[in-house]
């Protein structure tokens, strides 16, 4: 799959600097962003029941999206879809488009393996694998046989991003085994952003952590938005509140409603959303 | 047991009173000292080796040496020649392993990550069937079946093209044609294959996937997960697979006995017979009770060779027992 190039960033008309006549009304609307990802009419089966029914959504470059819903509800395996991680359970069907930059990623001859280098995925529970620090970052670029300085600056930089260079910047060739589980799941954040993604699709990533290691992944979805499109699965209302941009209610398949996150969660649209964020189940 | 017990089945925990409570004491009891059996058993078998056996024979040159002599008539001429029963140990376990661990290797990537489903299970039976089979049967096999074909067909054709390799295009020096090296070797390996195999797809499979998707969505390919990850997380199960493996191959002797040949000598080359440890102890048994000074080196012979066998049975323990990566990362919550 070739990177089709950057759209030109968009300019804000509500930019001051841009010397908007003061005469105009602000537009209240928000500065549109480029959409990376556009999920049309997407169904996910199994051999006897419909995982996603019918999911249009879109997500937008340097936003970060939250997906909530109940256990059960498809969000994960919405996010699945996004880099072809969903091929690898056997027995589901995937039908519909997903589009990267406007290019089928489920299209004839697109490889799985370029996609989800270009859409990088973080899991519910750290995954680090039994190596050292640096060669756990360095994992995806050994697979593309990049040499070992690009390699080094490469890692350097990821977890710099990751906002792990300070804490392991001087032992990083200590077994990544012996990081933190806080710890472990910023190293998998750099170990995904080493490859050079677009898209940082995150499931539950703070699912096994506690509250510190919470807030520092947190912290870092403000920074990694500046540079990506991320789309975060949640269980936890309160951090889709904090986190994302937009949020996306997932119920019983299929998504409920989509809108900025503030707005969904101060006047949802739909009754069932009304009830699932004020807590009346899920 | 609460099937044995009606009424404890039945009562609810309103009865305070544990009935069950004595009965699992009284078990305890009884079951603690059998929990000593093995390792009786094992004192039981060194002591005997160590009284029946001379001890000192193992410090003395006539056990060490490089020829093969025993006379009955002239027992302080005995010369027993254990290093070349130990370097025919070596050569046919280190051989059949070597083979063994990369046929293994290559059966449980395949059973485990490629071939689909159903055929996997179904080859994973095959081989463990193979376990089952008697050791003395794969021993006619080879002896009646597999050694006339080596000697007729297989080693002149071998020689004929290979003879320019080291110990390819030396003399057959075998009793039997066909019988030697290269036989032993063969019925080794197709003798350790199931268990190694077994072991090794078992700890890849015990692999968790969420590690394997890990790797994947990281865009590494279904091999380049096996090779870079799923191997190296299941490690210690390879290398305890090749610890047992070795065991089971220096332990081996009857169908060993019936297709290594029996000569006492260094093989000049793979066509040719030699012994093994565990071998001479079946051939000379016969007479061991005739005379001391057999029955001393049979004896010292036997002790080698379990001290051997329990250390490479350790070192697969230590290999597998301990918690290795997939324990750490499930410590870490998987």
């Amino acid at each position: 799959m070739s990177d089709a190039p950057e759209p030109p960033p968009t300019p804000t008309p509500t930019d001051p600097a841009a010397g908007a006549p003061p005469s105009a009304t602000l537009r209240e609307a928000p500065v549109p962003h480029p959409v990376l990802l556009a999920v049309r009419h997407l169904f996910v089966r199994a051999p006897k029941r419909v995982l996603l029914d019918d999911i249009s959504l879109e997500l937008n470059d340097r936003e970060v999206t939250a997906i909530i819903g109940p256990s059960g509800c498809g969000k994960t395996t919405f996010i699945r879809t996004l880099n072809r991680m969903v091929e690898v359970s056997p027995g589901l069907r995937v039908e519909g488009s997903v589009r990267y930059k406007g290019q089928e990623i489920y299209g004839a001859g697109i490889d799985p393996v370029q996609v989800r280098r270009r859409i990088g995925m973080v899991f519910q529970r750290p995954i680090v694998f039994p190596m050292s620090i640096y060669e756990n970052v360095a994992f995806g670029l050994r697979l593309e046989g990049t040499d070992e300085d690009e390699v080094e600056a490469t890692v350097e930089r990821s977890l710099k991003r990751a906002g792990l260079w300070r804490e392991v910047g001087d032992s990083l060739e200590a077994p990544a085994l012996q990081l933190s589980g806080g710890q472990q799941q910023r190293l998998c954040i750099a170990r995904a952003l080493a490859t050079g993604p677009r898209v940082l699709l995150m499931d539950e990533p703070t699912a096994s952590l506690d509250p510190v290691g919470t807030q520092k992944i947190e912290d870092l979805l403000f920074e990694l938005k500046h540079e990506y499109s991320v789309v975060i699965v949640t269980h936890n209302m309160q951090q889709a509140a904090r986190v994302a941009d937009r949020t996306a209610f997932f119920y019983g398949g299929k998504l409920v409603e989509v809108d900025e996150t503030a707005r969904l969660f101060e006047t949802p649209r739909e009754r069932l959303t009304e009830q699932y964020i004020t807590g009346r189940f899920g | 047991m609460a099937t044995a017990d009606p009424a404890l089945a039945a009562s609810p925990p309103a009865s305070p009173t544990p009935p069950a409570w004595d009965r699992y004491k009284l078990l305890t009891w009884l079951g603690s000292p059998l929990a000593l059996i093995p390792l009786l058993a094992l004192l039981a078998v060194a002591l005997a080796i160590v009284s029946s056996g001379d001890l000192t024979l193992l410090l003395r040159g006539d056990f060490w040496s490089l020829t093969f002599n025993w006379n009955p008539l002239y027992p302080d001429q005995a010369a027993w020649a254990f290093p070349l029963y130990l370097l025919g140990t070596a050569i046919t376990a280190g051989l059949a392993l070597l083979f063994a661990t990369l046929l293994s290797l290559a059966l449980a990537i395949s059973l485990t990550a490629y071939l689909p489903g159903w055929l996997g299970r179904s080859l994973a039976t095959l081989t463990n069937l193979l376990a089952g089979i008697p050791s003395v049967v794969y021993g006619i096999w080879g002896y009646v079946v597999l050694a006339p074909y080596f000697g007729l067909t297989l080693q002149p054709t071998l020689r004929s093209y290979l003879a320019w390799l080291p110990f390819f295009g030396g003399p057959a020096a075998a009793a039997a044609p066909g019988t030697g090296v290269l036989l032993a070797v063969l019925i080794l390996t197709v003798m350790i294959v199931p268990l190694t195999t077994a072991i090794i797809r078992d700890s890849l499979a015990n692999v968790p996937s969420a590690v394997l998707e890990a790797s994947l969505a990281l865009g590494a390919t279904q091999w380049e997960t096996m090779r870079r990850v799923r191997l190296r997380v299941a490690r210690r199960g390879v290398m305890g697979a090749v610890f047992l493996g070795f065991g089971r191959a220096v332990g081996e002797s009857v169908a060993v006995a019936m297709v290594v040949g029996g000569q006492t000598q260094i093989p000049p080359s793979i066509y040719s017979g030699t012994t093994t440890v565990s071998a001479f102890l079946l051939y000379q048994q016969d007479s061991a009770f005739q005379y001391a000074a057999l029955l001393h080196a049979l004896v010292d012979f036997a002790l080698v060779l379990l001290l051997i066998t329990l250390f490479f049975n350790f070192l697969a323990q230590r290999a597998t027992g301990e918690r290795g990566a997939v324990g750490q990362t499930s410590a870490a919550g998987l």
